[in-house]
């Protein structure tokens, strides 16, 4: 049996490897997979109207807002769920199933805290004067990444 | 309409004129090496340069920047320098990283020689970020002597990162 699986296995790219290794190589890859257009234009979406909602504003750098956008529509493609794309996890799976920073995570519900600076109170020193991005800014912003 | 135009021409200073000094004397810097052995190329004694020759290595730590480092590195770059050491965890499609990204390649440059920078990406490097305990990002870690001496957690302003590099190199 091993003897037959073996060149098999070599046959076989990456995808070969222990599940450990593969999960690791999966993840490199994704940090370089641009996110799909109607996830974008989802959060972009999102975005405006929490901004609009909570009264909060995005950052003077729209390049911080531009990148965090992608992000929350990366993590749409391959979680399903916006999970907040400043952060850690140890299991991005299950951290989304459960939910609590999935955007707007809960800091952000109960206490407009958003270490992200998607959506900044207007005291906030990074905090703009807009609630509104357009696609083309985003584009723009995050073209030579 | 016009003579504003000729202004802006007049007063745009030479393009190719820095660039040129810079590349003349880099390559008059870069001699064939004549020692027989390493050891000697490692022993070129400075007061041997041409002092002319010194305004282009002065401009070498402008162009520093955070080093990135990963899990293989970390125990080399990090716990073992003799110099102190800034680094900062980050993810991929974390906007305000970026922002603290650029303050850390500028205190890269200013702090040259008595400071080393790195980055660190959390995605690719799971088990530095979970040894660390690294839960929102950016977050930037300063070590003296392999030991992590001070946590700053978030975005914060230049001024915050220096405060907290001049404590770490006065201890």
């Amino acid at each position: 049996m091993s003897l037959q699986a073996s060149p098999f296995a070599v046959a076989i790219p990456f995808s070969a490897a222990t599940p450990l290794r593969r999960h690791r190589i999966l993840f490199t890859v994704r940090a370089q997979v641009e996110p799909s257009d109607k996830n974008v234009e989802i959060m972009r979406k999102f975005s405006e109207q929490y901004a609009r909602k909570s009264g909060t504003y995005f950052c003077v750098d729209k390049g911080v807002t531009s990148v965090v956008i992608k992000g929350l529509a990366d993590h749409k493609d391959s979680l399903g769920a916006p999970l907040c794309p400043c952060r850690h996890y140890d299991d991005k799976a299950a951290e989304a199933s459960q939910g609590f920073w999935n955007c707007p995570c809960v800091p952000m519900r109960e206490r407009k805290e958003c270490h992200c600076m998607l959506f900044l109170t207007p005291e906030n020193d990074f905090a703009g004067q807009e609630q509104t991005i357009t696609l083309e800014e985003i584009k723009e912003a995050t073209t030579n990444m | 309409m016009a003579s504003s135009l000729s202004l802006s021409i007049t007063l745009s200073p030479p393009p190719s004129l820095h660039k040129s000094i810079f590349s003349s004397s880099s390559s008059h810097f870069n001699p064939p090496p004549s020692f027989p052995s390493r050891f000697h190329i490692s022993h070129n004694p400075l007061n041997l340069q041409n002092p002319l020759l010194l305004p282009p290595i002065r401009s070498i730590p402008q162009q520093i920047r955070a080093t990135p480092v990963t899990k293989d590195l970390w125990e080399n770059s990090i716990l073992n320098s003799e110099t102190p050491v800034l680094v900062e965890f980050y993810a991929s499609w974390c906007g305000p990283c970026r922002m603290v990204h650029r303050i850390i390649d500028e205190i890269a440059t200013e702090y040259a020689g008595k400071l080393q920078c790195f980055i660190l990406n959390t995605e690719t490097d799971m088990e530095i970020a979970e040894d660390y305990e690294i839960k929102a990002v950016p977050v930037v870690l300063l070590f003296k002597k392999g030991k992590k001496c001070d946590t700053v957690i978030g975005t914060m302003p230049k001024e915050f990162y220096v405060a907290a590099i001049e404590r770490v190199l006065s201890t």
